[in-house]
C-alpha cells in the first residue's frame, strides 16, 4: 500500500516536473517573442532578435508628384516647314530659317483620355519594374499624378526612368525618315551574356510582325558590306562603331559610294548611329549597355539601366511628357503606437479566450491556454525569421490564424472531454483530421495568395501559410504533450 | 436550444442587413481621406517635432475634420498635413500656432496647399479580383467534389450564399458603425472570406453526419 502511494507520488512529481519544464519553455519563448533578447554592444543596449519588415502602408512610402510638362522647345524650320536638326545663327540667317517655340505638350494632347492612358502606362511600367505595391491618384482635369511606391534599395533606380515618355525611333541618319517606332515594338527586355572578358548586358528589342518585316528591309538597305580596296578603286567604308554601308553607283569607270546609317533615338536622345553587319530576320535587335565587366555592382547597374529602358519601351510611350516635381519619403500615418494598440487589443482577446477555455475545460483549458500563448509568441518569431513582410492585410492574417488555432484548441479539448478514457493521441488524430479537412478551402486560398505579385495579398498569404504550418506542427508537439502528461499520468 | 440560437443569429443578421442598407441609402458610406479628394500642406520646421503636439494643434484648428499627420523624410523635421479642406484662414492659424510652439518664423506665403486627387476604388480592388476569383472557383469546385453525397446544386448555392452573406454582414457592420472605407476594409474582407469558407465546410460536415446517422438508424 505504501509502495503504491510512493509510486503515485513519484508519478505525480514527475508529471509536475514535466509540465513545469514545458511551461517554462513556453514562458522563455514568450519572453523572446514579445520582448526580445537584449545585450550591450558598445555602450548601447540592442535587441538581438530580428526586427519585423514592414510594407509601405506601415513603413511609409516614397511620394512622387508628376506634373504635365509646360515647357516649350525651340525648333528650327526651313522655308518649306521642314524641321532642321541643328543650325547656327549664321546658317539660320543665310538660309532664311525660322525659330519657333513649340510646347512639349500641345493643347491637343492634354486630354482626360491621355491622362488616363498615361496613368495606365505608368502603372504597367511599375509592375514590370517589380514594384509590387503602389498607389496612383490622378487629377483628371490637370493630369497631375501622385504616386506612392515602397522605399527600398530599388526605389531610385525605378524612379530614374519610369516617367519618361519612352519614345523610340530608328531613323535614317541623313534624311531623318522614321523607319521604326514604338508601334513596331512587341517587347523589350534586359539580357546578359558572360564571356572571358566579363559579363555584357544587352537591351533586346523584339519587333512585331510589321516591325520584323521593316527591320529586315532596313537591315538589307543599311547592311555593312565588306569592300576594302576593289578593282574599281572603291573607297572603303570607314569602320567605326558604325561601319558604313556602301551603296554602289556604277558609272563607266568610277564607283561613287554613299554611306547609309540609321540613328536610334530614345526620347529624342541619340543612342547610337550604326548600320547592320548582316540581314536581321529574327525581328530582334540587341544593344549592348555599357562594357563587359566582372564587377557585380557594375553589372547590376547595367542590368537595372537596361531594364529601365526596356520597361519604357515595352509598355508603350506616354502620350504626355511629365516632370517629377516632388520626390520625398513620407512616413505612414500608422505609428508604432498604433501598432502597439493593435497588439494589446489582440492580446486582450487572447486572454479572454483563454479564460473561457479555463472555465469550460478547467486544468486542460489552462494548459491549452499556455500552449496557445506559446504558439502566438513562436508565430511572431517565425514571421520575422521567415522574412514575411508585415502589412495591414498580414496583421489580419495573424488574427485569422489565432482564431483558427482557438477553434482547433477548443475542438481538441472538446474531443478529449468526450473521450472518457485516457486517449489523448486518439483525440489529437481525430481533431487533426476534422480540423484540417475543414480548412482545406482556406489552404487553397492561402497557397493562391502566396503567389500573387501584390505585397498586401502575398504577405497575407505568406503569414497565413506559416500560421497554418505552425498550428499543425506546434499543436502536435507542445499542446499534445502538455495534455497527454496531464491526462494520462492521472 | 440550438434552434433558438439559430433564430437569434438569423434575427441579428437580418437586423444588421436592414439597418446597414437603410444607412447606406440614407447617409452613404464614409471614406478615409486617401480615398476622397483632399488638400495637403507641408511644413518644413527645420527641427524635430512631436507628433502629439501637431495633433493637438490640428485638433484645435480643424475640429471634427479628418486629418492625417505624416512626418516627411527620416529626420522628422518636416511634416505633411492632409485634410478634406484647408482654408487660407486655417493655414494661417496653423502656422501661427506652430511658430508659437517651435519658435519658428514660418510664413503663410511660403507654404502652398496642394490639391490631391483621391485613389479610385477600382484601382484598390483591381489587384485582388483575379486571385479572389481564381481561389473562389477552385474552392467551390473542391466543395462540390468533396460533398458530392449532398445535393451538388445545393452545395454550390449554399456556399456562394454563405460567402456573399458574410460579406454583406461585414458591409452592414461597416455602415452601421460608420467605419470609413479605407485601409482596413480589404483586410477585413479577407478575414471574413476565410472564415466564411470554414463555416461552409462545418455546415456541410454536419449535413453529411446527419445523412450518415439516418442511414445507420435505418
Amino acid at each position: 500500500m505504501k509502495k503504491k502511494n510512493e509510486k503515485a507520488e513519484n508519478k505525480n512529481r514527475m508529471k509536475i516536473i514535466k509540465i513545469s519544464t514545458i511551461i517554462l519553455l513556453i514562458v522563455l519563448v514568450t519572453m523572446i517573442g514579445f520582448f526580445g533578447i537584449y545585450s550591450q554592444n558598445r555602450n548601447q543596449i540592442s535587441n538581438n532578435v530580428k526586427g519585423y519588415s514592414y510594407a509601405m502602408d506601415i513603413n511609409g512610402a516614397r511620394n512622387i508628384k508628376l506634373q504635365v510638362n509646360s515647357e516649350t522647345t525651340q525648333i528650327i524650320k526651313d522655308s518649306q516647314g521642314n524641321i532642321i536638326e541643328e543650325a547656327t545663327d549664321e546658317e539660320i540667317k543665310q538660309n532664311g530659317y525660322t525659330k519657333e517655340e513649340v510646347p512639349n505638350n500641345s493643347q491637343d494632347v492634354k486630354t482626360e483620355e491621355n491622362y488616363k492612358k498615361s496613368k495606365e502606362i505608368i502603372s504597367e511600367r511599375l509592375k514590370k519594374l517589380g514594384v509590387q505595391y503602389y498607389n496612383i491618384s490622378l487629377n483628371e482635369k490637370t493630369g497631375e499624378m501622385t504616386i506612392e511606391i515602397p522605399e527600398d534599395q530599388n526605389t531610385d533606380t525605378v524612379l530614374s526612368n519610369f516617367a519618361k515618355v519612352g519614345k523610340f525611333e530608328i531613323i535614317d541618319s541623313e534624311t531623318k525618315e522614321v523607319l521604326l517606332n514604338n508601334s513596331n515594338i512587341k517587347s523589350s527586355s534586359a539580357l546578359y551574356n558572360t564571356s572571358t572578358s566579363g559579363t555584357t548586358v544587352y537591351l533586346e528589342i523584339a519587333f512585331n510582325k510589321e516591325g520584323k518585316k521593316k527591320l529586315e528591309e532596313i537591315s538589307k538597305t543599311y547592311v555593312k558590306i565588306e569592300n576594302n580596296t576593289t578593282e574599281n578603286n572603291l573607297e572603303a567604308g570607314n569602320a567605326t562603331e558604325s561601319t558604313s554601308n556602301v551603296v554602289e553607283e556604277t558609272s563607266s569607270d568610277e564607283v561613287k559610294t554613299e554611306e547609309k546609317k540609321v540613328t536610334m533615338k530614345i526620347d529624342d536622345e541619340e543612342i547610337m548611329t550604326t548600320n547592320f553587319d548582316e540581314i536581321i530576320t529574327t525581328g530582334k535587335i540587341q544593344l549592348s549597355v555599357g562594357t563587359a565587366s566582372t564587377d557585380t555592382k557594375t553589372i547590376q547597374d547595367y542590368i537595372a539601366q537596361a531594364q529601365n529602358i526596356a520597361t519604357s519601351l515595352d509598355k508603350g510611350n506616354l502620350p504626355i511628357k511629365y516632370d517629377i516635381i516632388k520626390n520625398q519619403y513620407v512616413l505612414s500615418d500608422i505609428t508604432e503606437q498604433h501598432l502597439l494598440y493593435i497588439a494589446l487589443a489582440i492580446i486582450g482577446f487572447v486572454i479572454i479566450g483563454i479564460i473561457i477555455l479555463i472555465i469550460r475545460f478547467k486544468i486542460n483549458g489552462l494548459l491549452a491556454g499556455f500552449a496557445y500563448i506559446g504558439l502566438f509568441a513562436l508565430y511572431t518569431l517565425l514571421i520575422r525569421y521567415a522574412n514575411v513582410v508585415i502589412s495591414i492585410e498580414s496583421i489580419f492574417g495573424i488574427i485569422t490564424m489565432l482564431i483558427l488555432n482557438y477553434i482547433f484548441t477548443n475542438m481538441l479539448l472538446k474531443n478529449i472531454n468526450e473521450n472518457k478514457e485516457d486517449i489523448v493521441d486518439k483525440s489529437v488524430i481525430k481533431t487533426y483530421t476534422k480540423f484540417f479537412n475543414r480548412i482545406i478551402p482556406i489552404c487553397i486560398m492561402v497557397i493562391a495568395f502566396c503567389f500573387v505579385k501584390w505585397i498586401p495579398m502575398s504577405s497575407f498569404g505568406m503569414i497565413s501559410f506559416w500560421g497554418l504550418t505552425l498550428i499543425a506542427v506546434y499543436n502536435a508537439v507542445i499542446t499534445r504533450c502538455l495534455l497527454k502528461i496531464n491526462i494520462e499520468s492521472k | 436550444m440550438k434552434q433558438k440560437e439559430t433564430k437569434i443569429l438569423v434575427a441579428i443578421i437580418a437586423i444588421i442587413l436592414i439597418v446597414g442598407t437603410i444607412i447606406v441609402f440614407t447617409k452613404g458610406l464614409t471614406f478615409e481621406l486617401k480615398y476622397q479628394n483632399n488638400k495637403k500642406m507641408e511644413i518644413h520646421l527645420g527641427k524635430e517635432f512631436e507628433e502629439k503636439d501637431i495633433k493637438e494643434i490640428t485638433k484645435e484648428i480643424f475640429g471634427e475634420q479628418q486629418v492625417i499627420i505624416q512626418p516627411i523624410e527620416v529626420y522628422k523635421d518636416a511634416i505633411s498635413i492632409t485634410s478634406t479642406e484647408i482654408t487660407e484662414e486655417q493655414k494661417a492659424q496653423l502656422l501661427t500656432k506652430v511658430n508659437e510652439k517651435y519658435g519658428t518664423e514660418l510664413s503663410s506665403d511660403n507654404i502652398t496647399v496642394e490639391e490631391i486627387s483621391h485613389i479610385r476604388g477600382r484601382d484598390i480592388v483591381k489587384p485582388y479580383i483575379i486571385p479572389f476569383t481564381v481561389s473562389t472557383v477552385i474552392i467551390l469546385a473542391y466543395l462540390v467534389i468533396r460533398y458530392n453525397k449532398l445535393n451538388v446544386l445545393e452545395v454550390l448555392t449554399q456556399s456562394i450564399g454563405i460567402i456573399v452573406l458574410a460579406q454583406l454582414v461585414l458591409l452592414g457592420i461597416i455602415s452601421i458603425t460608420r467605419m470609413p472605407i479605407g485601409k482596413f476594409t480589404i483586410p477585413s474582407i479577407l478575414l471574413v472570406y476565410m472564415l466564411s469558407t470554414y463555416i461552409c465546410t462545418t455546415k456541410f460536415d454536419g449535413d453529411l453526419e446527419k445523412i450518415e446517422d439516418t442511414k445507420e438508424k435505418k
